[in-house]
């Protein structure tokens, strides 16, 4: 896979040996590929292993998909597979190998299923929300697919093959959780919020979503992952953004900037009442930009009232948008939001959309440099940006919008 | 010193235009009457209030002086009286006393340098029209849930207030001969922010009339009155920047 996209000057591998990314890249395509072949390479059909625990949800052949427990096949506290809070600090190479070490078992559904669900997807659905990993035993029909999930929206996963027997050691069900499986009054919605207000992480809110443990018992669905990941995102940060068009506005301009893995996240927070965009630059062989000479920008926003249409951008609008709300709501203020993303050449694998929500909590972590107007905000931002700062104002909704006021009729 | 009295309803009147903009406001307190000026901190919208001395029943003030409030204690001190209230206000050191009945509260007032003085835009237009503010408010609630930008156009023969999306539109049209007057010397159309003027006409009593002036991309001035008085009224005028669309 690596060697048919990248073209790495052979002399470099020899002196680097996967420690110095002297190829530039923020992962080593040698460790990974190694590593994928030993997946690949997994003997036979039959897997022990403590499952963190992790599930996946398939979109394919909708509404009848697969839903996949996973577990690397050995034993231990895994846990840190599924801790999306461990994720950045991992570096990418461990995280993208301990991703995809997680063998996905599959069993076929009706998404209506999550209704009344049968013994067999029950114990799914309990395992998958057991607050510590679960020892499980699997039996595969045949040996494992080389078909692994490297996807913008979903996060990195190991193969899958159909399961024939699974047998699940002691579980534990998380008790927020067990309270929101067991209410069959509770709308999806307000279960998602319950559970984040009780301090449970995205990547476990989705899970549950998405294998159909909350809702009103009626109207329960298995979910794809990569719908159920966006879907709690875009739920749990309206219920930010009302609360905080509640607060007083900022009155200065706070510029946040993060430079990583050859990602630069750039926060501007603006006085005025609420207003979001999020905008990526994909510079020349990045992951979504293989085939142009120049950066690409793709750019989607929302005014005081929200957006009507999902944005052309995916599911990463909203996983920014989460973010900047939750910094706004910790202030307890309001104003506007600029969020812009500059991906360089050398990040050029999806990790998932995760890796943008905790990069904007990880932005807005450090001090801001303030400033009293827009223009010195600006100039501010260019002396990080590679893409001239004009561009990306012109580019931007909230720049015009926040230059549309009285100071230009003084 | 400062010792006035004022009818709850010209309070709450002042207290709640402010309010639309910002939460800390700073008053001159001169000689003939009070004057305010408060911009919202993106500084799209400035509200400019005055108060007249005639409107108080009691006003003794010495000299000019600024102090500077916060709004939302102002706000909690109305509420424990009743419409047809009036209350005692005087200025003790830095503090400012509220007599209302058998109740005294006194807050204390905040730093006149921590509240910036708005720079007032110097604007003017020779087109206006003159309308009831309930028929300016209907246009703005039919566009509510369309844009959050609103078209307002001044022809000789109407006045019209549009938003699109690229789903939906509204429009309201006002003829001549439903406005109170009007002078257009050639059409202009100016796009505002929505959610500012949603919230001035929701501060402006039902039965008010407005006078609306602007220019094509130019800030927008509404006057209006506030609170009671016969012969003499709070006068306010509300400045909106325009939304600059490319």
């Amino acid at each position: 896979m690596a060697r048919q996209l990248i073209k790495i000057p052979p002399e470099l591998c020899i002196k680097c040996r996967g420690s110095k990314m002297l190829c530039g890249l923020t992962y080593c395509p040698v460790n990974i590929t190694n590593k994928i072949k030993k997946v690949y390479s997994f003997p036979g059909n039959n897997i022990s292993g403590s499952s963190p625990p992790s599930l996946f949800v398939g979109k394919y052949g909708y509404p009848k998909i697969g839903v996949y427990p996973a577990l690397p096949p050995f034993k231990g506290d895994t846990s840190y597979m599924e801790d999306e809070t461990k994720w950045l600090s991992m570096g990418i190479n461990d995280f993208i190998e301990a991703r995809l070490s997680l063998l996905r078992g599959k069993i076929n559904v009706n998404i209506n299923d999550a209704k009344n669900p049968d013994y067999k997807l029950q114990e799914i659905q309990l395992t998958s929300l057991s607050e510590k990993p679960v020892d499980i035993e699997m039996i595969t029909e045949k040996s494992f697919n080389k078909n692994i999930i490297i996807d913008e929206n979903s996060t990195p996963m190991g193969p899958s093959s159909s399961i024939k027997n699974i047998k699940y050691d002691n579980y534990k069900i998380d008790n927020r959780i067990e309270k929101v499986y067991y209410d069959n009054d509770l709308k999806a919605d307000n279960a998602m919020i319950n559970l984040y207000k009780n301090g449970m992480s995205i990547n476990n809110i989705s899970k549950a979503l998405s294998i159909g443990s909350m809702g009103i018992k009626n109207n329960r669905k298995i979910v794809p992952t990569r719908w159920s990941i966006t879907a709690a995102d875009k739920n749990i940060s309206d219920n930010i953004v009302d609360k905080i068009k509640d607060f007083s506005s900022i009155d200065e301009y706070y510029v946040y900037i993060r430079n990583i893995n050859k990602n630069l996240f750039i926060g501007i927070l603006a006085p005025g009442n609420w207003m979001f965009e999020w905008g990526e630059a994909w510079f020349p062989g990045t992951t979504w930009n293989y085939f142009s000479n120049d950066y690409q920008i793709e750019l989607d926003y929302e005014n005081y009232y929200g957006r009507k249409t999902y944005p052309d951008i995916g599911g990463c609008y909203y996983s920014s948008r989460l973010g900047v709300t939750e910094k706004f709501n910790e202030m307890k203020k309001s104003g506007k939001a600029i969020l812009w993303r500059e991906i360089y050449n050398g990040f050029n694998i999806p990790l998932g959309v995760w890796y943008v929500r905790d990069n904007i909590r990880e932005l807005f972590k450090a001090k801001p440099e303030k400033f009293d107007n827009i223009d010195n905000a600006l100039k501010y931002v260019s002396k990080f940006t590679k893409i001239n700062i004009n561009e990306w104002a012109k580019k931007s909704y909230n720049i015009k919008n926040i230059k549309s006021n009285l100071d230009v009729f003084l | 010193m400062i010792r006035m009295n004022i009818s709850i309803k010209n309070l709450k009147d002042i207290v709640d235009m402010l309010g639309t903009v910002v939460t800390e406001a700073k008053f001159k307190i001169g000689i003939n009457g009070i004057s305010v000026n408060a911009v919202d901190p993106a500084h799209v919208a400035m509200v400019s209030l005055e108060v007249p001395k005639s409107i108080l029943s009691e006003y003794d003030v010495d000299s000019e002086e600024e102090i500077s409030l916060d709004l939302e204690k102002v706000k909690s001190i109305i509420k424990l009286s009743s419409s047809n209230d009036s209350l005692t206000i005087t200025k003790d050191k830095d503090k400012l006393k509220f007599e209302i009945g058998t109740i005294i509260k006194s807050i204390s007032l905040l730093d006149n340098d921590q509240i910036t003085t708005p720079r007032v835009p110097q604007v003017a237009s020779d087109d206006y029209a003159v309308m009831p503010k309930s028929e300016f408010e209907k246009g703005l609630r039919a566009a509510e849930d369309v844009s959050d930008a609103i078209r307002l156009t001044l022809t000789a023969d109407n006045f019209s207030a549009k938003s699109t999306s690229d789903a939906d539109e509204s429009e309201m049209i006002l003829p001549k001969d439903l406005l109170k007057e009007l002078v257009c010397n050639g059409a202009i159309k100016s796009s505002y922010p929505l959610e500012y003027l949603l919230k001035l006409v929701k501060s402006i009593s039902s039965n008010e009339d407005i006078k609306i002036s602007f220019k094509s991309d130019y800030p927008l001035n509404i006057e209006f009155s506030l609170g009671s008085g016969t012969s003499e009224r709070i006068k306010g005028r509300f400045l909106l920047a325009p939304r600059m669309e490319s």
